[in-house]
């Protein structure tokens, strides 16, 4: 019950990381839009970095638990 | 205020799952300020209090054989110190303190939330973001003060082509501000979405058919919510513990 519910965690937490990313992309971009006055460019720019960050972040932390898991199988088979 | 905004239904079934969430001022009526003393107000200090209970009353004694109590604070520190010490290393022990309380306070607000007709504090975006940014505020102080400006190397990379690396200096700077929003979204959103959950299991009680499945449900959702509670506040401060790290080492 306890290991199913830390997947569904890691999941959540990969996609609030998606998620995050591109909503703080969309700020950035619409906020320079705002005062420079050239409302679609930056907004553009700004979403398909906040993106690239965001599948980055998900990526290590993906990458993270990867580790994790191969670090915990090698001490078990040094068990054997 | 809420059954003027909802309207009267007429089938007996009544839901207002988000209602527990509003913020209230405990004397009067009115505005609310910021030093207004509201319901979120109240049982954070309960959780407060709580806390000094458990651990500056029940520890007053500082008795080799601990007592009940003692023993429970000890249990905590114990946990915590581990936890500190296996994710950072020897040299963030000295950060200790702060994670401990963050780790209780959430740990407590999360419980306390879970008694009946109280107010879940760690509902409310406001009070996680301050949690959250408050971390990511001194995580990066800390980094600085112990490497300067070489910490800014965290967002450089020194081995690509100069036009990518602006780019990726951007995409780094993004996904760096990412963590302190996720990490105060996810405990939020978390407990949030169990608590309507059980709210809404709740409203469906009112039909005499399915209430015994509405009560066998509202007991199922309450037991993965305290499950919650305290995975939650655990993932909350190992991953502060993951932010400390990446400071007190910077480096990919």
């Amino acid at each position: 019950m306890k290991k199913d519910y830390s997947q569904a965690q890691l999941a959540w937490r990969m996609v609030i990381e998606l998620v995050a990313g591109l909503g703080i992309g969309f700020v950035i971009g619409y906020g320079l839009d705002y005062f420079l006055g050239t409302l679609p460019i930056f907004l553009v720019i700004f979403i398909f970095l906040g993106l690239a960050a965001g599948v980055k972040t998900m990526m290590r932390s993906a990458q993270e638990v990867q580790t994790k898991l191969l670090a915990k199988q090698a001490s078990e088979n040094e068990g054997n | 205020m809420a059954s003027e905004a909802h309207g009267e239904e007429t089938g007996g079934l009544v839901f207002h799952p988000l209602d527990q969430f509003i913020v209230k001022p405990l004397f009067g009526e009115g505005p609310i300020h910021w030093y207004t003393i509201t319901n979120v107000t109240l049982w954070m200090a309960i959780a407060v209090l709580a806390i000094v209970a458990l651990f500056v009353l029940g520890s007053r004694g500082r008795a080799i054989v601990p007592t009940r109590v003692q023993s429970v604070g000890e249990l905590f520190y114990g946990f915590t110190y581990k936890m500190v010490e296996d994710v950072t290393g020897k040299d963030g022990v000295k950060y200790f303190p702060y994670i401990m309380t963050v780790f209780v306070f959430i740990l407590f607000a999360n419980f306390l939330g879970l008694v009946p007709m109280s107010f879940t504090t760690t509902s409310h975006v406001a009070v996680t973001a301050v949690l959250g940014f408050g971390v990511f505020t001194i995580v990066t102080l800390i980094g600085f003060y112990k490497h300067g400006f070489r910490f800014l190397g965290l967002f450089w990379m020194s081995d690509a082509p100069l036009i990518l690396r602006l780019i990726i200096a951007v995409i780094e700077v993004i996904s760096y501000f990412v963590r302190p929003v996720s990490h105060s979204i996810r405990l939020a959103g978390n407990i949030m979405a169990g608590h309507a959950v059980i709210k809404v299991f709740a409203g469906f009680a009112a039909i005499a058919a399915i209430s015994p499945v509405s009560i066998v449900a509202i007991t199922a959702i309450y037991g993965l919510e305290v499950l919650v509670a305290g995975i939650q506040a655990y993932v909350f401060t190992i991953l502060t513990c993951v932010y400390l790290k990446d400071a007190l080492h910077p480096g990919h």
